[in-house]
């Protein structure tokens, strides 16, 4: 169970034009804006009952960009996106198995 | 500089950066450093060429900062180039949680009503207060409130003072209740949103003297309260009490389930109205069966933290106003409450 907690739970988050958290266990992985931005998984973006995406991702600037974001709970992140936007949460779980991320790996 | 500061750069300069022979200070490794509490927060320049060594390096540096007296963690936030440090800074998650006065918040949470949280919640809280833990308790069943009947506070209400709250004492813990901020007659009858900004206010508002343990008496299910509160702080783990009949279990599991779903490790379950002593004859009947919540324990893999048995003294002890691991601290049961918490604390170190 424990070996489990540290994978998703962050040390540490922090923005400089990529979305980088370091996990408790040691990971690494990187997040681009615009494809964290067009997988937002709020009521305004998704449909609720039919999973269906209603954001269309051409309608997001390419140079979007984080104005703030606050840790909710142990479980996941809210991020102010610079179009306005601010209600999705993006939970830890997804953004090690789902949102599109790369590995910062050590070789 | 701040003294703890001066003696990490000290430590810095004894660790060399590969084998080129010079320190991780000369060679701008670190980029910058700040310490809150006892966590040191790093800025770490490691380029490209060198990546090969980042974990090793920091892994020595975790290893002798927390050498020195006063650093607990530390935080270390790799870069590849000077530029990338900077940008780095300044940009963290807000951390808008609260209680973040207490090192551990602990909820007491149930799947069904009426298996004894409350109950469990203040001889828990007792019990650990007991083992000399600063305990503070937190009521979250904002419709059905009993912690003020169970501390004897029925008729006291809170206090506002300079625009805080000023928590309820009693037995040398504070304690918060919605019991204590409406009429007791008066039914709470609230929307989500409403209880959502009630705790909210609650928890922002409070002046909570701070200490080891905040433990938070959650209403049962798995609804607004739980939601809010999985949100609002960072709990360090929930203690789900049950009863050992099998309905009773299969709420314990969806309470279970959410709190895998919220990142909220479960640390122990607990075995209320374990089974009924007959104080005349000594006879033991398992009224709601016994042994379930172990056998269940170890199916999902979760510690079992103890039982208790059905006994006059607590439900007496709990109408009085009087817990009994506070009126009877020698009693059996008092003594079971007890090592249940040594049992949560074990867990915890």
């Amino acid at each position: 169970m424990a070996a489990d907690f540290k994978r998703t739970i962050p040390e540490d988050i922090y923005f400089d034009g990529k979305m980088h958290i370091v996990w408790k266990n040691g990971d690494h992985t990187i997040y681009d804006y615009w494809e964290l931005r067009t997988a937002c998984p709020c009521a305004d973006c998704v449909n609720e009952f039919t999973n269906e995406r209603i954001l269309d991702p051409n309608s997001v600037s390419k140079d979007i960009d984080v104005h703030a974001s606050a840790y909710i709970g142990n479980y996941g992140l809210e991020i102010q996106w610079s179009d306005g936007h601010a209600h999705g949460i993006f939970t830890f779980k997804d953004l090690r198995d789902v949102y599109p991320h790369e590995t910062r790996t050590l070789n | 500089m701040d003294p703890l500061q001066e003696k990490a750069v000290e430590v810095f300069k004894q660790i060399s950066f590969g084998d080129n022979g010079t320190n991780i200070i000369d060679a701008n490794v670190v980029n910058s450093m700040s310490i809150e509490d006892t966590t040191a927060h790093l800025v770490l320049v490691v380029d490209k060429e060198h990546e090969g060594i980042r974990d090793s390096l920091g892994n020595q540096i975790r290893e002798e900062l927390t050498k020195i007296d006063g650093i607990e963690q530390v935080v270390i936030r790799f870069t590849q180039s000077e530029d990338e440090a900077k940008a780095s800074l300044g940009t963290s998650p807000q951390q808008a949680q609260y209680l973040k006065e207490y090192a551990n918040v602990i909820l007491v949470a149930s799947g069904k009503g009426g298996v004894g949280k409350s109950t469990v919640a203040v001889n828990l809280a007792l019990a650990l207060k007991s083992l000399g833990k600063r305990v503070s308790l937190l009521d979250a069943d904002v419709f059905g409130p009993s912690i003020p009947a169970m501390l004897k506070a029925r008729e006291e209400r809170v206090l506002v003072e300079k625009d805080k709250i000023k928590p309820i004492e009693r037995l040398g813990m504070q304690f918060m209740s919605v019991g204590n901020m409406v009429d007791e007659e008066m039914a709470v009858i609230w929307r989500g949103p409403m209880v959502h900004q009630a705790l909210e206010q609650i928890l922002r508002d409070s002046a909570w003297n701070g200490g080891d343990y905040m433990i938070i008496d959650l209403p049962p299910g798995t609804g607004d309260v739980q939601i809010t509160i999985a949100q609002l702080t960072q709990a360090t783990g929930t203690v789900v009490v049950c009863t050992p009949q099998d309905v009773a279990l299969l709420d314990a599991r969806k309470a279970m389930g959410m709190f895998g779903k919220v990142n909220i490790p479960v640390l122990g379950l607990i075995e209320n109205m374990s089974s009924f002593v007959c104080p005349k004859c000594g006879a033991e009947t398992p009224i709601f069966s016994k042994g379930g919540v172990e056998k269940e324990s170890g199916d999902k893999n979760v510690p079992f933290l103890g039982r208790i048995p059905i006994e006059l003294d607590i439900r007496l002890g709990g109408d009085s106003g009087e817990p009994v691991v506070d009126a009877m601290p020698n009693s059996a049961v008092a003594k079971q409450f007890k090592e249940m918490a040594q049992n949560l604390i074990d867990s915890l170190e």
